[in-house]
């Protein structure tokens, strides 16, 4: 089985083990014999379940090796952990509601007590708790916040967490009857606190890389940043990305467009929103940090025995100048490869000759310049008729969602599978 | 973008039905409004502050037996012939 698989084996298997461990220590309590009971039982299910996925999402934030390695790729992670919180999240607001619904039609009044803060501390947490997360989510996904000020503000989920916490430990619940509940909710919880303690305040002082701004370059609105390491060298396969940290309070994921093989590793920085623009201000000598590497592109593509085609979008070249440098040095990988460079204007390949002068040592990797300007969008048809037939063909892309999404629709279209399909979504936040 | 949908139907029938639940439980049931305790509580203050004239009991203490006696109607014509 692929390693790639286990993570969402796991959340399943730990989903449905709360619902089992809370069937378990009901046994002998009626637990659906009518209305009142059964939307009793359901919202203590919600909120069980609820509490267990909200706090797996914090175990996403570590990116420690064995998560991203359990989901295949840093970039997978984050998606899971999109879908886990907004999954969490509805569990969690159902929760309330479902516990006061058996009150209604009978007796509206105290259906609405449980909904108000009240002198019972741990309702009231439970309400701090509920009230935080919908103001984090409708901040997180209806308004689009500059990146740090959203990160700040989701660095608050933990805090919430552990208000939820201590709610569902200090209230008179299914988890305060039942010991094995108490005990499992206790490890789930503890997970979530030490993954959001990790991931916040320590992960980011233990796994940084100090290194130097030696070189600066500008090409058009890509900025060139040539790192020199101060200390050790960070160890990474090509293709991978870290995240650069010009100060204590920013890090943003670039993709290495250098070889393993070299000192030095160079980061190639499109100009797309605040701080990637003043990227360009930098100055030679400037003390930076990196942490990763992460992502699993080269060691997917390299497992595969098949002919590839690789498709770049503008500034998603790095990854395949990454390949190819090291291709050229090691000649590792011995398939057929074209290279399709796809620019929007002549002016934007600004690799383009260096990817040739390397190529001539891969004889087995052909490169193509792809103009949008001259041939217009790139699709499958234009692909093969330079490649040929494209069946049987691995495919691996890297540039605009839009491109990516496009050439995978219509490559599912004609029968590939997602395993002949690699690409990275970037989109963390 | 299907994530987003969802989230957003979760969170407007939360909002919506806590709404429902809070506006129908305070206002439309006033006298049995949030905190039961709190009106039974004002209810026993009003009592106690009421000025209460005793009623006197005026009823026999024994209760007399009643014989019924078994009452003879007379026949109902039920046709105009």
């Amino acid at each position: 089985m692929k390693t790639k698989f286990i993570g969402p084996i796991l959340i399943a298997a730990l989903s449905v083990l709360t619902f089992l461990i809370w069937f378990l220590v009901r046994q002998g309590t009626p637990m659906f014999a009518d209305y009142s009971v059964a939307t009793h039982s359901l919202g203590q299910i919600a909120g069980l379940i609820g509490l267990t996925l909200f706090a797996l999402t914090f175990v996403f934030t570590t990116r420690l090796k064995i998560v991203e390695d359990s989901f295949g790729g840093l970039d997978k992670v984050y998606q899971v952990h999109h879908l886990l919180g907004s999954l969490s999240f509805i569990l969690i607001l159902f929760h309330p509601l479902l516990l006061v619904i058996k009150f209604i039609p009978s007796n509206w009044p105290l259906a609405a007590k449980y909904l108000l803060p009240s002198s019972s501390v741990a309702v009231n947490l439970g309400i701090t708790a509920l009230l935080a997360m919908i103001i984090l989510i409708a901040l997180t996904i209806y308004i689009n916040l500059k990146y740090e000020t959203w990160k700040g503000s989701h660095r608050l989920f933990g805090f919430v967490f552990i208000i939820a916490f201590f709610h569902s430990f200090m209230i008179t619940s299914d988890i305060s009857r039942y010991n094995l509940l108490k005990f499992y909710m206790l490890f789930i919880c503890a997970l979530g606190i030490i993954s959001f303690v990790y991931g916040s305040f320590i992960r980011p002082k233990i796994k940084d890389y100090p290194y130097k701004l030696k070189d600066i370059k500008s090409r058009g609105n890509v900025t060139i940043l040539e790192l020199e390491p101060i200390n050790e060298k960070i160890a990474f396969k090509p293709g991978q990305f870290v995240f650069l940290k010009t100060n204590p309070k920013e890090q943003h994921p670039f993709t290495i467009a250098s070889s393993p093989e070299e000192n030095n590793i160079v980061l190639m920085i499109k100009s797309l929103g605040d701080y990637t623009s003043k990227i360009k201000e930098l100055k030679k000598g400037t003390l930076v940090s990196i942490e990763g590497p992460y992502g699993k592109m080269w060691e997917e593509l390299s497992s595969s025995q098949k002919p590839q085609v690789w498709i770049a979008g503008g500034i998603g070249i790095t990854p395949f100048s990454s390949f190819v440098s090291h291709i050229a040095k090691t000649k590792s990988l011995k398939q057929k490869i074209d290279l399709f460079y796809c620019t929007s204007n002549n002016g934007e390949a600004f690799l383009l000759e260096t990817l040739l002068e390397q190529a001539k040592a891969i004889p087995n990797l052909r490169i193509h310049d792809f103009c949008s300007a001259d041939k217009g969008r790139i699709d499958l048809q234009k692909i093969e008729s330079v490649v040929g037939k494209i069946e049987g063909k691995k495919f691996v892309l890297c540039g605009p969602l839009p491109m990516m999404e496009s050439i995978s629709k219509q490559l599912k279209q004609k029968g590939f599978s997602k395993n002949d399909i690699l690409y990275e979504n970037f989109n963390l936040k | 973008m299907k994530i987003k949908t969802f989230t957003t139907v979760a969170l407007l029938i939360f909002l919506l039905v806590s709404a429902a639940i809070i506006y129908f439980g305070l206002f439309k049931t006033p006298l049995q409004s949030s905190n039961i305790q709190d009106n039974l509580s004002l209810i026993k203050k009003d009592e106690q502050n009421l000025t209460v004239t005793p009623i006197v009991d005026q009823q026999p203490t024994t209760t007399p037996t009643q014989t019924s006696t078994p009452v003879i109607r007379p026949p109902v014509r039920t046709s105009a012939s």
